[in-house]
């Protein structure tokens, strides 16, 4: 079996008085689709943020593609990241494409100019995501929807075998959910791996993942999804809420039931 | 034509003009970040910290560009460190350093026994009294800064738009942010002698905002501003011979009557902007 691409060993966070993750351990093999399921503010965010080095654990072990991930490290690492859905200056002068070239810039590095293979990437990136119709528009004048999709071909232009999703499709239709779960699928193909993150049970719905997290203040559980979407597990990860059966677990369950 | 000529006839006319395009350019080019990051409170609490600076180099005897300059450019390294380090805000941790200092300033230059135009020139801007050897000072500086914008230019835009991408993906963020805090610090000073410590804002802001109104790509934005400044720049120089008023405040009236322009010919683009919910 290959190494973990990702590897936690009793990973704690404390943010001021605030404990935002307590005792994760947990190793993600290259090449999987992880999904992480948490109610809003389990530390989901916290998990990917520590994972890409923007917080050091308090106490325990990381350890990202074989390296402890650092501001130095990260250069060379280019984990792929797709924030959360958040307001950003829309009158600022840049294009969708501009924004999608910001992905090569870690890779370029200082002093390197982007040259025709950077805006080859750049528009097969574009093409990937399905707007390269708007290559040329302001990413301001682009809807909530569109402008997920250039920064998840950001992400993508990083050329990243590890890519971290926040929140992909909160607040977005049903077609676009849908179309960045198609997404990660062919991702999933090409062999990255990628973690995504959701408090949405309908996700499930959308998307098969190969393993799934679910998180709350820890990990409550971690494994392939027919071990895992058990009403009990999941309650506990809701914090005791009720969660109503939906048509995921049929589907698990049946998927389950094939292999 | 001898209307425009004729000026140019003295030395200190042709310093003037060189010294004053410098200053345009280098304004417009750093004022486009100034203004798409939101800061542009720094240009005029530097500017006005600045004073300490000059008033020491003043008391040296020593040439008031150099140790206004690398004052200028410590207090703005202390401004991005106070903010990043205390709990305070970017434009609070201005405000703090800039009075600090600007008190300092008004401190050391009341001690002083004679009247001191030099440094009254500093406030108001004395565009008429820029030496040969200022010039090459100003010169030199320009240089640095538009080559050190050209070399980082990438990073410089990532981290104006997207700070923590940036840092994620790799780019030193807080050098970036050092090393703009540390060309604006330089401008400010370069500006000073211009337009006056008081007005420095004027050129850092104005023509990047007029600019603003016109385009929606970076670079074009870069391109128009430096063109409002230096048309700001050449006719406010032009008021001050003829009109005999301070050369700072005619290149800033100037650049306000440019910023309405542009503001009036974008506002056929206005409808389309307000149905998207800018502005909200």
């Amino acid at each position: 079996m290959r190494p973990p691409i990702i590897k936690l060993q009793h990973v704690s966070i404390t943010l001021g008085e605030y404990q935002a993750l307590n005792d994760v351990s947990l190793q993600i093999p290259p090449g999987t689709c992880v999904g992480i399921i948490g109610p809003n503010g389990s530390g989901k965010t916290t998990l990917l943020r520590t994972i890409l080095g923007l917080i050091k654990p308090t106490s325990g072990k990381i350890e990202v593609m074989g390296t402890i991930p650092t501001r130095r490290n990260r250069q060379a690492q280019q984990i792929g990241y797709v924030p959360q859905i958040r307001r950003i200056d829309r009158d600022f002068p840049v294009t969708v494409s501009d924004v999608v070239m910001q992905g090569r810039v870690g890779r370029l590095g200082l002093f390197h100019r982007p040259g025709p293979k950077d805006r080859g990437i750049v528009k097969t990136c574009l093409e990937k995501v399905g707007i390269n119709d708007l290559a040329g528009k302001q990413i301001g004048a682009l809807s909530g929807g569109q402008q997920q999709r250039a920064f998840i071909a950001r992400a993508l232009a990083q050329e990243s075998s590890l890519l971290l999703l926040d929140e992909p499709a909160t607040g977005l239709d049903i077609p676009t959910q849908q179309s960045i779960y198609e997404l990660l699928e062919e991702l999933h193909q090409e062999g990255v791996t990628t973690l995504t993150t959701t408090h949405d049970l309908l996700a499930l719905d959308f998307h098969h993942f190969g393993y799934i997290a679910c998180i709350n203040k820890g990990l409550v559980a971690f494994g392939p999804p027919q071990q895992i979407l058990t009403p009990e597990i999941l309650s506990k990860t809701f914090s005791g809420f009720p969660i109503p059966l939906s048509k995921a677990w049929e589907k698990t369950d049946s998927l389950g039931g094939l292999q | 034509m001898n209307f425009l000529l004729e000026p140019l006839q003295y030395p200190f006319m042709q310093h003037a003009l060189l010294g004053t395009f410098t200053v345009s350019i280098l304004c417009a080019v750093l004022g486009t970040f100034v203004v798409l990051r939101k800061i542009s409170f720094i240009g005029e609490g530097l500017a006005h910290g600045s004073l300490a600076g000059l008033a020491i180099g003043y008391l040296l005897h020593a040439n008031l560009y150099l140790v206004g300059n690398i004052y200028t450019a410590a207090l703005a390294m202390l401004i991005g460190f106070l903010h990043e380090k205390a709990k305070v805000s970017f434009d609070v941790a201005i405000g703090i350093i800039f009075s600090t200092s600007m008190a300092l300033g008004v401190a050391l230059i009341s001690r002083m026994k004679f009247y001191t135009t030099d440094l009254t020139g500093y406030l108001f801007g004395s565009v008429l009294s820029i030496s040969g050897s200022d010039l090459n000072i100003m010169v030199l500086g320009a240089i640095l800064v538009l080559v050190l914008t050209a070399l980082f230019y990438k990073e410089l835009v990532y981290c104006s738009f997207d700070a923590e991408m940036a840092e994620v993906s790799g780019v030193p963020r807080t050098f970036m942010h050092y090393l703009l805090l540390f060309m604006i610090a330089m401008v400010v000073v370069i500006a000073a002698q211009t337009l006056g410590i008081i007005l420095v804002t004027s050129l850092l802001i104005t023509p990047a905002a007029a600019a603003y109104q016109l385009t929606n790509r970076l670079n074009r934005m870069i391109l128009i501003a430096v063109g409002v400044s230096l048309l700001s720049s050449l006719t406010g120089l032009y008021a001050s011979y003829y009109l005999n008023i301070a050369s700072g405040a005619s290149i800033a009236l100037t650049a306000s009557i440019l910023f309405v322009i542009s503001y009036a010919l974008s506002a056929q683009r206005k409808p389309l902007r307000k149905s998207l919910g800018f502005h909200q």
